[in-house]
């Protein structure tokens, strides 16, 4: 039985409650850290290997001390509860399992880098983790872990929550400070870094909900118990959403560096009664799609880079010989033109290329030459855009044409699924409507 | 000082300018659409998209600061294709009409998909086509043809100082306009018309007129407003069909204001004065004044006339009829600063005073005896003066004073020279037609005594002529000896000597930046033309 860090405190009866936070022993890091220096709370972290769970992997201490010293601008943390990523519901749980663990390693992350106002900005659609970081922040405020002098450090700090309005593109930490800023959720042009120019003009630091629930472990119990939680430079455990065609699905917190085979065949009890493995989307809709024999893969930032495709946000999507890639493929192209923010050329105007390109491919009216053309249109997006959504539709659709090229071929020359007509979402409409 | 290499050329860049702005001061054209040098950088079209060396991704070259040792291609065949991608992805949905299109000859999109575009679309799908919108009366907003480069949003935001546009709706929805559909109210907005690469803005006094090729170009002065802005005027040998900014970075950058821009309206439209009457005016004129004592006869002026013309006229009413009534009619003033133009105030460079040349008109009839123009008022209505000549000028409305049009009536003489009629043309026995700003050579004052030179865009029609002239031809018609001025230029040379503030300033000299009253001839020429480098594209506006 591999230990749990995360998700420990979970099952228990008002695990959301500060009552039952400090009885577990919740807010005593804090106290630790606030007897730390911030440089200090620094290294210990950097030593952990705690790499940002966003999706991008960035190692969290290396990112705080991105911000510069002595600057005359306030320095601001943005905590990405913008948890969008089609296949992904870890930091929902933790918000509304274990709220105060975010909060106080929000905190201990302030204190890092010298923040004197947070924010969570949190997913629109998300109301009952709103209800419940509100809640908990409120009783953390009562407690005096928010507000100024900090358990009689001295340390100030404020954090608010700061709901979304339905985006996807807002989890882009820059598009996150644009929308958090009360504009137009738009990725900036970077550089500047938000770490130089970020919220208000500030030096930003913007983590992941998961990233710091983490922190408080890490200071009560050290940077070495926690790297030695997972493999060579990805420390501690890692939540997995497990979502799609098997037995168990649901939400697992696994070592780092867990082998995806192991995840889908023991821990979610394989695939269903009677079908087969076909495809696995490793770390979220955005990443590289798997096949059988490539599942054979540590889930760790860098052994999927090496395999070519990526950790992301750890949301398994498992597949099974029932789903058609091709109509997979078409409506994830579908999502990311629905969701581009129509700002640069490449991605307003390539991904709905490929969306129609893909949507009327699956519908049997493909063309030959059309997965050439989808091919080429990925690859003039992708690195060519202001932000990496572009990239997020190009990445996986080259993958799944790459990998499953004869179903797309045997949709365009037989012009149907050899699966069967596409099952409407809508309920039938009679003749006479 | 960085030393970047850009295509094989080792070039020194400027700290903190990015990798276009370095190349394009050096000559290397790196194609863009949402980056303007004047306003901010938004690196959102990627049509600038360079290979930097040890950057694994393309890079925009508007957003990216030079750095020592940086070494750039701008050709390579990554950028290469990368640059046609990006064509071909703004071309899916715009409209290819360009024959019927009113930007066509000074697109930047149809420049370069010629240099760099294929020639065949990719995309067989249905385009998209937006709804019309009216966005008020001086533009056409098409959002068929928007490319979503933000310039309008940026200049109206940043420049403008008002906030009218935005980016509404997502992904390939997304559309540029005016918030919540409201007209723009903004007397800059008609700057867009040369901000927008594309035919998304045009202009709807100027659209379906004249296509620019086909147009002459004559580089002058907008009358509107007393700041001066240097103009374009494009016409057809016939009529000027429209305005456009000139560079002079310390007038008016590459701005123009809605109203200057219609001036053409006005100064082309049918109140103008075409013809004589009666049909020797001058003459008439010589002859009713030969009638009345020289010192009762009071001279009005303005600021509309040039600086050549309110010395011929203030030397006839000096000289030749020994008049001490000689008034200018009064400047409207500003509180504001007349620069610079990095702050937007409420109407931002627009002056207070509608006259191009008022500051020309105090200085030149200051320089000799004169009264105010209050107390010109005042002695019309006791009657101590027989004769009113107005040059440019209308006594009833720009002399503000009560009851002044009985006074006038009771005159022997009110003569008016004026471009167009109006209440004063209408009562006075003797009417000259006088050629207007866009059919005169000569120079103005601007507010901030800047002396700038005007030039003919068309001939005058008919008998109207300068007040230079008309004033010479009373002169002459008098009796008075040493009037042979040949041109403006000639005039100048002899206000030059004879006013003090215009002393070293001669007609030649004025260039296209023209020179400050004050400064002497060789230090006062300004720098103009395009201190910043512009690729050519930009140059057509």
């Amino acid at each position: 039985m591999t230990e749990k860090v995360i998700t420990a405190r979970f099952d228990k009866p008002d695990s959301h409650l500060l009552s039952s936070y400090v009885a577990d022993g919740g807010y005593q890091a804090l106290r630790r850290a606030l007897g730390m220096e911030p440089a200090e709370i620094i290294e210990v972290v950097k030593a952990s290997g705690l790499r940002g769970r966003g999706g991008a992997g960035f190692p969290a201490g290396v990112k705080w001390s991105f911000v510069p010293k002595d600057v005359d601008k306030p320095v601001y943390l943005c905590i990405n509860a913008d948890e969008g990523e089609p296949g992904t519901f870890k930091d929902r749980a933790i918000m509304e399992r274990d709220p105060h663990a975010l909060i106080e390693g929000g905190i201990i992350a302030a204190r890092a880098i010298g923040a004197h106002l947070a924010f969570i900005y949190v997913r629109g659609e998300f109301r009952e983790p709103i209800r419940r970081l509100n809640q908990a922040l409120a009783e953390a405020r009562q407690q005096g872990f928010l507000g100024r002098n900090i358990l009689d450090s001295g340390f100030d700090l404020e954090m608010w929550v700061h709901p979304g309005a339905g985006a996807y593109v807002c989890g882009e930490e820059t598009a996150l400070i644009e929308s958090n800023e009360g504009h137009r959720g738009m990725p900036r042009l970077k550089p500047p870094f938000p770490a130089q120019v970020g919220l208000f003009g500030g030096p930003t630091v913007v983590n992941n909900v998961e990233t710091l629930a983490n922190v408080p472990h890490i200071i009560n119990r050290g940077a070495e118990w926690f790297a030695a939680l997972g493999c060579e430079k990805n420390g501690g455990t890692k939540l997995f959403g497990v979502s799609g065609h098997v037995k168990h699905p649901g939400l697992y917190e696994l070592p780092m560096g867990t082998s995806l085979f192991e995840i889908i065949f023991e821990h979610c009890g394989g695939i269903r009664e009677g079908h087969e493995l076909k495809a696995v989307i490793p770390g979220g809709s955005s990443t590289p799609v798997l096949k059988p024999d490539e599942i054979d893969v540590n889930m760790d930032f860098d052994s999927l880079a090496k395999a070519g495709s990526m950790l992301g946000s750890g949301a398994i999507i498992v597949m099974d010989e029932t789903t058609c890639i091709p109509r997979v493929a078409a409506r994830l192209a579908r999502f990311y033109a629905h969701e581009s923010c129509g700002q640069c050329t490449p991605c307003r105007q390539g991904v709905p290329w490929i969306s129609r390109l893909l949507e009327r491919l699956e519908a049997g009216r493909g063309k030959p030459g059309d997965l050439d053309l989808v091919l080429d249109i990925c690859d003039n997006i992708q690195g060519n855009t202001v932000c990496p959504l572009g990239d997020a539709c190009a990445m996986p659709v080259r993958a799944m044409i790459q990998k499953f090229r004869d179903e797309f071929e045997q949709h365009i020359t037989q012009g149907r699924c050899r699966l069967g007509p596409v099952p409407s979402p809508w309920p039938e409409r009679s003749a006479t409507a | 000082m960085p030393k970047i290499v850009i295509d094989g050329e080792e070039i020194e860049a400027r700290e903190g300018q990015s990798v276009l702005q370095a190349a394009s001061e050096h000559g290397i054209d790196i194609p863009h659409f949402c980056y303007h040098p004047r306003l901010k950088v938004a690196g959102n079209c990627r049509m600038c998209l360079v290979e930097i060396e040890k950057v694994p991704k393309l890079q925009v070259a508007c957003g990216t600061p030079v750095r020592e040792g940086m070494v750039v291609s701008t050709s390579s065949e990554r950028v290469i294709k990368a640059r046609r991608a990006v064509l071909e992805f703004l071309l899916l949905q715009h409209p290819l009409d360009c024959p019927i299109c009113d930007q066509c000859g000074e697109c930047t999109l149809q420049d370069y998909c010629f240099r760099y575009g294929a020639s065949r679309s990719r995309y067989n799908f249905p385009k998209q086509r937006f709804a019309r919108l009216d966005i008020g009366p001086d533009l056409v907003r098409d959002q068929n043809r928007c490319l979503r480069c933000t310039r309008c949003i940026r200049f109206l935001r940043d420049v403008a100082g008002s906030e009218e546009f935005c980016l509404s709706e997502r992904g390939g929805h997304a559309e540029v306009g005016p918030y919540l559909e409201k007209p723009v109210t903004s007397p800059f907005s008609m700057n867009l018309v040369e901000i927008c690469p594309v035919g998304a803005l045009t202009s709807k006094h100027f659209r379906f007129r004249g296509r620019p090729w086909l147009l002459q170009q004559v580089r002058t002065l907008c009358p509107g407003c007393s700041r001066g802005c240097n103009v374009i005027a494009w016409h057809d040998g016939r009529r000027i069909l429209r305005l456009t900014p000139a560079v002079n970075e310390e007038v008016n950058r590459e701005w123009l204001c809605n109203p200057g821009r219609l001036t053409i309206e006005r100064e082309q439209d049918q109140l103008r004065l075409e013809e004589e009457s009666p049909a020797d005016a001058v003459g008439e004129a010589v002859r009713a004044l030969g009638t009345i004592p020289g010192e009762r006869v009071a001279v009005l002026v303005s600021g509309r006339l040039g600086n050549e013309d309110l010395y011929a006229v203030a030397k006839l009413a000096r000289e030749v009829l020994g008049t001490r009534w000689l008034a200018t009619v009064p400047v409207q003033s500003d509180e504001r600063p007349f620069g610079p133009l990095d702050e937007p105030l409420p109407n931002w460079f627009i002056r207070a005073d509608k006259t191009p040349n008022g500051r020309g008109a105090g200085e030149i009839t200051t320089a000799g005896e004169h009264v105010e123009a209050a107390e010109l008022a005042r002695a019309i209505k006791a009657g101590e003066v027989s004769a009113l000549l107005a040059f440019a000028a209308n006594p009833l409305e720009e002399l503000a004073a009560e009851e002044l049009g009985e006074a006038l009536g009771k005159l022997d003489l009110l003569l008016a020279a004026a471009t167009h009629a109006n209440g004063f043309t209408e009562m006075a026995r003797l009417v000259l037609p006088l050629s207007g700003p866009f059919e005169n050579e000569g120079s103005y004052t601007n507010e901030a005594g800047r002396v700038q030179r005007l030039r003919q865009v068309l001939p005058a029609a008919g008998d109207r002529r300068p007040a230079w002239q008309l004033a010479q031809q009373l002169a002459v018609g008098l009796g008075a000896p040493g009037w042979n001025f040949a041109s403006a230029a000639q005039v100048m040379a002899e206000l030059a000597t004879k006013v003090d503030a215009f002393a070293g300033i001669a007609s030649d000299d004025l260039g296209d930046g023209g020179v400050l009253l004050g400064a002497t001839g060789e230090q006062a020429a300004v720098e103009t033309g395009d201190s910043h480098a512009r690729v050519d594209t930009d140059d057509a506006h």
